[in-house]
């Protein structure tokens, strides 16, 4: 009930805000390019400020595409001048961007189908991570799925990401949810639950799980849910409906898909890792074991970055949760215009997203 | 002659429902202490304050000095019950309040200040707080406060009624003591005072006259001329043979209202 | 001249006797207060290290966060971004909710004018109105946190202030009038002093929403300043260093009580008979 109301108060706001203020968020450059004109026409920008949200602070190994742009200086090379403004969590980055407060939202998919589902004019254009790169951890007495039978699942709220995650991985093992106990932790205390004994599981990030292991060894990775639960859209890049084809947005997408790309490039690593290091406040060995994981598990997309599978699976995930209460189509969500457009003027990469 | 004159004054509370007084006729003399006395509630305090033109009359009129009362005075002034002290002001800054709100000079004001606290015996204390002193002391200041402006008319409303027994003589001592100080009462300051009260005692022992009245709707039942010669005390009005008469007489005005 | 006779004269006019040494009294309020912390302390330092470091970290390493953030000038940074925002919500909270409180304490129509908002804005918990704020004014720099402290600290001191301006004691009122005082005076000598202690025990009160309000919004409006700090270090597990902002908002807090707490007995100092 509490957790409705919020998201009622939080969608109303998003609402008025983009009925308001549908005009607020027209970039000030002018575009040399017009969005019609073929593939092989880049837009340039003007010089121009921007806000860029990122929902996740400090940001994860998997977060840091964004930041790479900023570092090796593509917004520069744009003709941006882009600040990433901070959040913690992705409701509030995509209330921020409806607001007219920022232009471009990275966030976890599931507001971003729910303010759609509520008629708010977003569109997703791209994004840093398609797929779920949290893992599930588990204290190491549990070795194999069946051991969490009578454990007690931590997540964060019913319905939530957590929720969905540990339910979708005990359906794959065949674990009734009736077997194990759900205890409800928040998400600033799930590691200090997991260490403590309070909880038997939690979804984290990979590097998570590392910087946690140095003091508690007893912590394990069970499972990486990428390869558990496939078809679903972890974080989106969202723009306003009116900027999902404009020139700024081009502008900001080529930045950002051309930092997706450095994350496997050889020769950025060591800058990139200097940075990660930096940004995400966690150790060097940490940070590169991570990385790893994530590069073998082609964490980052190449390409326009959106699986249609993906969104569909987000979309039917979120009508079984009721938290949404109509279906959204792939196309009624996403435009992928500007990035098929800038994948077309960099070259495909054989990359499935 | 006549300073202050109650013509059928009336006086009703609650739109109509309460009356306090009706038709009230009263007079008080230049150069005496009148003293009201009167069951609780039968609405002295409320014809002291029709007297400075706090309240106003619903029918009749108080006249002082020929002129009707509408508002305060500059040449009345008034002692509480209650004190009165803003708790935030020094005795000092209580003792000049009326003076500096009469708009008299500085100097002036400052002489009057050190005058008056010394006459209630506050010398010492003009940078207290109120809090800081005991109930007495904090009544002597208001008194200072009433003298300071040197009216030619006091009103106190049961100025010692909120005091222990013992504190309430020495102050009832001290007031006969200022009242009776020639360069006070021969100054012009103040010649005239009305003294509200439901103790028989204080009204004795400070009245020249003692107006009894009844319970409300407030009459006067009787008026008794107090012929206790002055300069006096407390322990020289309870030793005069009047006293018990006296005490008795009003003790017997007062009781037969209340047995009625 | 007389003077007061012993019984009339209030002990507390009597100059208090002679301080004990102190090695031979009592142990004071003060003393028992810090002997309680550093037990706590102690005892804090001596099994902290029994726990996992993600759960808690003793107060010596938090000591050295202290110094770690200091010296690399992200606690200077987050302080003054917190204070700006702090030291304007909160100048913008005094100045308004007193002007408002003496305004709807003395006109009867401005009050019922302004009581059923005051009413509603102040029982709604203010956090969920902070994303409307935010959307107000875009997201756009420090004005949407400023805006959330002053939604948080302006209540306290409003509501304060109303009540001490109405609920001047009436007898006051009327030995104001008995001495033919004017308007002006009227405010100056009666119902500003009176409501003085309402108006500060509102700021009292106010500080402590304002940090809250300025944490919350520094959480909610694009992570800023010490909330900002909390945040990362939250995430990161680093405790020992997400206490250094919790512990300077906490001082931060005590330190702006104990100066109003200093500035009542300095300007009203009858306030004391009630403590």
């Amino acid at each position: 009930m509490r957790h409705q109301l919020a998201l009622g108060v939080i969608l109303a706001t998003i609402l008025g805000a983009c009925a308001g203020g549908g005009g607020t968020t027209a970039p000030t450059a002018s575009p040399a390019g017009s969005p019609t004109a073929t593939v092989a026409t880049k837009a340039t920008c003007q010089p121009t400020s921007l806000k860029i949200a990122v929902p996740v602070t400090p940001p994860n190994v998997v977060h840091l595409p964004p930041y790479v742009a900023q570092e090796l200086g593509y917004f520069k090379d744009e003709n941006l001048t882009v600040e990433l403004v901070r959040f913690e969590g992705g409701v509030g980055a995509l209330r921020s961007m409806a607001a007219g407060g920022v232009n471009m939202a990275g966030t976890s998919t599931e507001p971003v189908i729910s303010a759609i589902a509520q008629g708010v004019a977003v569109k997703i254009v791209n994004t840093y991570s398609p797929n779920i790169s949290q893992v599930f951890a588990v204290r190491d007495t549990i070795k194999t799925p069946a051991d969490l039978k009578g454990k007690k699942i931590g997540i964060q709220e019913p319905g939530g990401f957590a929720d969905a995650l540990s339910h979708a991985y005990l359906q794959k093992n065949g674990i009734s949810a009736s077997d194990v106990q759900f205890v409800t932790t928040t998400t600033a205390a799930r590691v200090q639950q997991l260490v403590s004994g309070g909880t038997d599981t939690a979804i984290l990030h990979v590097d998570q799980v590392l910087t946690v292991k140095k003091t508690a060894p007893n912590i394990a990775v069970l499972a990486n849910m990428w390869e558990v639960l496939t078809d679903y859209q972890y974080a989106v890049y969202a723009v306003p409906t009116a900027e999902a084809k404009s020139a700024t947005t081009e502008c900001m997408l080529r930045a950002v898909i051309r930092a997706n790309r450095a994350m496997y490039d050889p020769t950025l690593r060591s800058r990139i890792l200097d940075m990660a290091v930096r940004e995400t406040k966690a150790d060097r060995d940490v940070v590169e074991a991570a990385y790893k994981t994530l590069e073998s598990g082609k964490a980052w997309p190449q390409n326009e970055g959106i699986p249609q599978k993906n969104i569909e699976g987000t979309v039917k995930s979120l009508l079984d949760l009721k938290q949404i209460d109509r279906t959204i189509s792939f196309a009624d969500a996403v435009d992928l215009t500007l990035s098929n457009k800038i994948v077309a003027q960099l070259g495909k990469k054989d990359w499935p997203y | 002659m006549n300073r202050i004159v109650v013509e059928g004054a009336t006086k009703r509370f609650g739109s109509g429902a309460l009356t306090v007084f009706d038709g009230l006729e009263l007079a008080i003399h230049d150069s005496e202490t009148l003293c009201i006395l009167g069951p609780s509630g039968c609405g002295k305090t409320t014809l002291l304050r029709c007297m400075h033109g706090l309240a106003h009359l619903d029918g009749g009129r108080i006249v002082i000095d020929d002129l009707e009362v509408r508002a305060p005075r500059r040449n009345v002034a008034m002692v509480f019950q209650h004190f009165g002290l803003m708790p935030w002001k020094r005795v000092s800054e209580n003792v000049a309040y009326g003076v500096e709100l009469a708009g008299l000079e500085r100097q002036t004001i400052d002489q009057r200040v050190l005058r008056y606290t010394e006459m209630v015996g506050l010398t010492g204390f003009e940078r207290s707080y109120p809090y800081q002193l005991s109930g007495g002391m904090q009544q002597r200041a208001g008194l200072a406060r009433a003298l300071a402006l040197e009216p030619d008319i006091l009103l106190m409303d049961e100025p010692f009624g909120s005091l222990d027994a013992q504190t309430r003589e020495i102050l009832q001592d001290e007031l006969l003591r200022i009242l009776q100080t020639p360069g006070v009462r021969g100054g012009g300051a103040p010649s005239t005072v009305v003294f509200i009260t439901h103790s028989i005692e204080e009204a004795i022992a400070l009245g020249d006259r003692i107006v009894v009245l009844t319970a409300r709707p407030a009459r006067v039942r009787d008026t008794i001329l107090v012929d206790i010669p002055r300069p006096r005390t407390v322990a020289s009005v309870v030793a005069h043979p009047r006293f018990v008469e006296l005490r008795d007489h009003c003790w017997r005005l007062l009781r037969e209202r209340l047995v009625a | 001249m007389t003077v007061p006779r012993v019984g009339e004269v209030n002990a507390r006019a009597r100059p208090i006797a002679p301080a004990r040494r102190w090695w031979r009294a009592p142990p004071s309020d003060a003393m028992i207060r810090v002997a309680s912390v550093l037990a706590v302390l102690g005892i804090w330092e001596l099994f902290g290290p029994l726990l996992n470091p993600i759960i808690l970290r003793p107060p010596s390493q938090i000591v050295r966060a202290f110094a770690d953030l200091i010296a690399n000038g992200e606690l200077g940074v987050a302080m003054v971004q917190s204070m700006r925002v702090f030291g304007a919500g909160l100048a913008i909270a005094l100045a308004a909710g007193i002007t408002l409180g003496i305004v709807s304490g003395r006109s009867r129509v401005i009050y019922n004018v302004l009581d059923p908002w005051i009413s509603a804005l102040y029982s709604v918990p203010s956090v969920a109105l902070v994303p409307l704020i935010a959307v107000a004014f875009q997201y756009s720099g420090d004005a949407p946190r400023v805006a959330t402290v002053v939604l948080f600290a302006i209540f306290p001191i409003l509501i304060n202030t109303q009540q001490g301006v109405r609920n001047v004691d009436p007898s006051l009122l009327e030995v104001a009038r008995a001495f033919n005082t004017s308007e002006r005076r009227l405010w100056g000598d009666v119902i500003v002093p009176a409501a003085m202690p309402f108006i500060l025990a509102g700021i009292r009160l106010a500080i402590g929403r304002a940090l809250i309000g300025m944490i919350i919004a520094e959480f909610l409006v694009g992570l800023a300043g010490l909330g900002y700090l909390i945040i990362v270090y939250q995430n990161t597990f680093r405790i020992d260093k997400m206490f250094v902002p919790v512990i300077v908002v906490a001082a931060f807090g005590i330190a702006l009580m104990g100066l109003v707490q200093f500035v009542e007995s300095r300007v009203a100092p009858w306030t004391r008979r009630e403590q």
